[in-house]
């Protein structure tokens, strides 16, 4: 252990040895900051375009979701940090060359935003308990809704910052091949946009805002195929480590979860069955946002899990 | 935008094209993957998971469940696992596509839903039994094996006609 470090992974020592240093809480948190950028993005887009009078009750569920999962996410980072009393070392400095100093305030920044989103057009629930609320409550309230179209403009913003960051996150570590990729950013950034949509079209009830959703999500779905194959094909061309490294998404021990649940299962299947939909020529089903989740999520075992099984050092 | 299909299901196939359709399907499986058709391996596997992580000593001491956890092994990593996912979102694309998706209890008019569930709970965990005691399943065995024209595999199916059969007329109030 290095007495130095005084923020780092729990597995730090397990890469040392050559083992699988990150487990089930990078994904976990990788996957919820995408969802939570995409529901970002998509809400406040919609918002900002429909207006907030045409708010339907899945965007008011997507903008409280948004907190939510994002704690849910930073909790599953909190428990890989070794020294977790540390934690708040990383609000005591910015580093504009960091992406995971970057990250850090993010994610500080975009909550309250998420929140004052939230108290603009909260869920039914809590709007009828608004009257109760503390004076202090009712007046940002009163301010979030005065200055709605700059909130939304800061909360797609703040989405997008997100999406980037956690794409950019593992390609900046620059510590395994399979991540030393500029694709890397933009995929996870067009993941995040297809499962944050997702998200939205579980709870969304409204044809015309599903259908809208629908087409929003064939696109980032489409986009994020082109990405995987930006991503793959330059790993291939850039020599025999980079190539080994592809190979183990590809034909090696990863492929089947790859290939078959992220690719087929959780990218061209459900978007097949959306431009079916869309054409009335497939049923509507909960069940196809849910495939694309899934396939969101397994996308980043596979890229963290896949990724530690190939060093640029022989151990 | 939602379009309502439920009104408008499709014809279901014929039965005889459908036999033939799986039969090739069955012929390509053999030709690509170099395994035939099965469904209770994955569920075994995925049996063994689960006990895995309730009991994981038992189970890698156990002859049976012990290989799939073997050091460098994954339980997942078989054919069967993937394929069964597949039979799943097969099955998902052609019930939105046909109109006929929606959640419910297939029952005999007469039976509540709860005796329902708890009936196919038992002749589930019967068919489970004897898959594992048959090293294969109404697809693994007679499906499959019956297609490579094994002996075992034809003797299983016959016997499991004739168990059908014989056991019908006893649970006929089930269905009708």
């Amino acid at each position: 252990m290095n007495p130095h470090v005084e923020i780092e992974s729990t597995r730090s020592l397990a890469g040392a040895l050559g083992e699988r240093f990150w487990g089930w809480e990078i994904p976990l948190y990788l996957f919820l900051g995408g969802v939570v950028a995409g529901l970002m993005v998509a809400v406040s887009a919609l918002l900002l375009w429909r207006g907030k009078d045409r708010a339907t009750a899945a965007m008011r569920t997507g903008l409280w979701l948004a907190p939510v999962l994002l704690g849910t996410g930073m909790g599953a980072l909190f428990l890989d940090l070794s020294y977790k009393l540390h934690v708040y070392r990383f609000y005591l400095a910015a580093r504009p060359s960091s992406p995971m100093s970057w990250g850090s305030w993010i994610l500080l920044l975009v909550v309250p935003v998420q929140l004052a989103l939230v108290l603009a057009l909260p869920p039914a629930r809590l709007a009828r308990q608004l009257d109760r609320m503390p004076d202090a409550v009712r007046r940002i309230r009163a301010l979030a809704l005065r200055h709605f179209r700059g909130l939304a403009a800061a909360g797609l913003a703040g989405g997008v910052a997100l999406g980037v960051y956690t794409g950019i996150l593992l390609s900046a570590t620059v510590a395994r091949p399979l991540w030393s990729s500029g694709a890397l950013g933009p995929l996870f950034l067009a993941s995040g946009a297809s499962t944050g949509v997702a998200t939205l079209m579980l709870f969304e009830k409204d044809e015309m805002a599903h259908g809208t959703l629908a087409r929003f999500d064939i696109a980032a779905i489409a986009v994020e195929v082109a990405l995987l194959g930006t991503w793959l094909i330059g790993l291939l061309g850039q020599g025999p480590l980079y190539r080994e490294a592809a190979g183990v998404v590809l034909w090696g021990s990863y492929a089947p979860l790859f290939l078959g649940f992220v690719v087929f299962g959780g990218l061209l299947v459900p978007v097949l069955l959306e431009a079916l939909a869309l054409k009335g020529k497939a049923a509507h089903s909960r069940v196809v946002p849910a495939l694309v989740l899934a396939g969101g999520f397994l996308l980043r075992v596979v890229v963290v899990y896949a990724g530690q099984v190939i060093g640029f050092v022989r151990a | 935008m939602h379009t309502d299909t439920s009104n408008r299901d499709k014809a279901f196939w014929n039965p005889y094209v459908a036999g033939v359709a799986l039969g090739l399907v069955l012929l390509v499986t053999y030709v690509v993957f170099g395994r035939g058709l099965g469904a209770s391996g994955a569920l075994t596997r995925f049996s063994a998971w689960v006990l895995h992580g309730v009991a994981p000593r038992w189970v890698e001491s156990n002859a049976h469940l012990g290989g799939y956890f073997a050091r460098g092994t994954a339980w997942w990593d078989d054919w069967l696992v993937f394929e069964l996912v597949g039979v799943a979102l097969g099955g998902l694309v052609a019930g939105l596509t046909s109109g006929r998706f929606r959640v419910g209890i297939d029952k005999g008019p007469r039976i509540s839903n709860r005796l329902r569930l708890a009936m196919a709970f038992a002749g589930g965990a019967i068919v489970g039994i004897g898959a594992r005691l048959a090293q294969g399943c109404t697809s693994g065995q007679a499906l499959s094996g019956g297609a490579t024209l094994a002996l075992g595999s034809w003797a299983f199916m016959f016997a499991v006609f004739g168990g059908a059969y014989g056991v019908a007329w006893f649970v006929r109030r089930l269905w009708t």
